[in-house]
């Protein structure tokens, strides 16, 4: 019985995924001039860390690949985006960490599936593009409009 | 006392200009937009302002989205009722007319816009069809069909309105992509280069090395291009035209580049070869007569 137990727990904590950067981020509905919705899958062993997964997935994309079909269809990272992320590595850093929910105007997860190995949540994010844009520009991550 | 106090006062002064000097290192210049309607040559602008009120309406929204980025615009109905009269007499075709009134309005950018109104069975869409371009060159900056979802009805406001401000970002995105194009490799400039009417000189005038005039303008253009960059789009014995000079958006000192100083450093050369010239310069292009 102990084994049997110990089997368990070792397989789910196996089938428990880990938080990692995928593209798969899409743009789910139309919006106005300033927001976008876009519906992000997360990798994680628990419901937040699957969550904060997802969230870090659909902010990732929107600085460095752009959401097809969107509002951002280009990356919000001017140049090359990847070299920007890393040049500014702390600053980015930081704004997973605390700032980019800041961001976040609306959220709606899905039910929490442990075992899923094509993610464990999916969320729908409604995320204020305009004001993202605004503070990257002040903290000069970007160029303002312009020349 | 007095010490601390003036430490106090250069070490405030220092911060100071400090800021003001990031600030200067960061400063982006706002060029001047103005949106248009699209027009055939033989297209009247004011008749089409006024028979269109969609085309009224996508002018109008769009200039909006640039005035909330906090970005100037000229506004084109204004300007079309403070010229219309002499200059459109004046000028030979509709198209003529649109080039003066671009020029007259210092514009930077100009947004062409066109609606496009799709009756179907299954409902109505409207296609706002933009393209933006440098005034001075008429390079493409960028471009995009702003397509309204399709919907059993006749009030095209609303359609416009929902295509323009489900696409503008998209379209802001894709004008700055081409500024930052600019930062990085320079702005568009182009030259052409004629001779005067009894002018005994041309293209095929030969210098030291069997180097003929042509081949040694184009040495001094990939000196004094920024990065190089220039394209020469046709050379006879009379005429070089160079369609593309990239120069830089800086001089060396951070001051603006100045097109008149290239222009002057250009017939400086040119006089070093023993050659006298006259030039005229209208926005990006210059005009280059050798006498």
């Amino acid at each position: 019985m102990k084994h049997l137990i110990l089997l368990s727990i070792l397989f789910i904590t196996s089938s428990c995924q880990r938080a990692k950067y995928t593209g798969e981020t899409v743009s789910t509905k139309s919006t106005s001039s300033g927001s976008i919705i876009v519906k992000s899958i997360g990798y994680g062993g628990t419901i937040s860390a699957s969550k904060r997964n997802a969230m870090e997935n659909a902010f990732k994309n929107i600085l460095t690949k752009g959401i097809p079909n969107s509002n951002q269809s280009m990356p919000l990272l001017s140049g090359n985006a990847d070299q920007t992320l890393k040049q500014n590595e702390s600053y980015f850093t930081s704004f997973f960490e605390k700032s980019m929910v800041e961001f976040v105007q609306s959220q709606k997860a899905s039910s929490f599936d442990a075992l899923s190995r094509s993610g464990n949540i999916q969320v729908e994010y409604m995320i204020n593009l305009a004001a993202l844009r605004t503070r990257l520009e002040n903290d000069g991550i970007i160029r303002k409009f312009g020349l | 006392m007095k010490n601390i106090l003036s430490l106090l006062l250069i070490f405030f002064m220092s911060i100071n200009t400090n800021y003001v000097m990031s600030q200067t290192e960061k400063r982006t210049v706002q060029p001047k937009i103005m949106v248009v309607p699209r027009a055939n040559s033989y297209q009247d602008l004011s008749s089409i302002l006024e028979s269109n009120p969609n085309v009224r309406l996508s002018i109008s929204l769009i200039k909006e989205a640039f005035n909330k980025r906090g970005f100037p615009t000229v506004d084109f109905m204004a300007k079309l009722k403070n010229n219309q009269g002499q200059d459109a007499m004046e000028a030979a075709n509709q198209t003529d007319y649109k080039q003066e009134l671009l020029e007259s309005s210092g514009a930077d950018i100009y947004i062409e816009t066109e609606t496009i109104i799709d009756r179907t069975s299954s409902g109505n869409n409207i296609s706002v069809i933009v393209s933006a371009f440098d005034a001075g060159t008429s390079m493409s900056l960028a471009n995009k069909s702003f397509q309204s979802p399709r919907f059993f009805t006749e009030s095209f406001d609303k359609l416009i309105q929902t295509a323009v401000s489900e696409n503008i970002d998209d379209f802001m995105n894709q004008i700055q992509k081409s500024f930052d194009d600019m930062v990085l490799n320079g702005r568009l400039l182009s030259m052409s280069i004629t001779f005067a009417e009894n002018s005994e000189n041309n293209m095929d005038k030969e210098f030291d090395n069997f180097e003929l005039l042509s081949d040694k303008i184009e040495s001094w253009l990939g000196k004094n291009a920024h990065k190089s960059y220039y394209h020469i789009q046709g050379v006879t014995s009379n005429k070089m035209i160079i369609d593309e000079i990239r120069v830089p958006m800086t001089e060396e000192d951070g001051t603006s580049f100045r097109t008149a100083k290239f222009v002057q450093s250009f017939r400086k050369y040119l006089g070093d070869l023993g050659l006298t010239s006259s030039r005229d310069l209208k926005g990006a292009q210059i005009f280059i007569t050798i006498q």
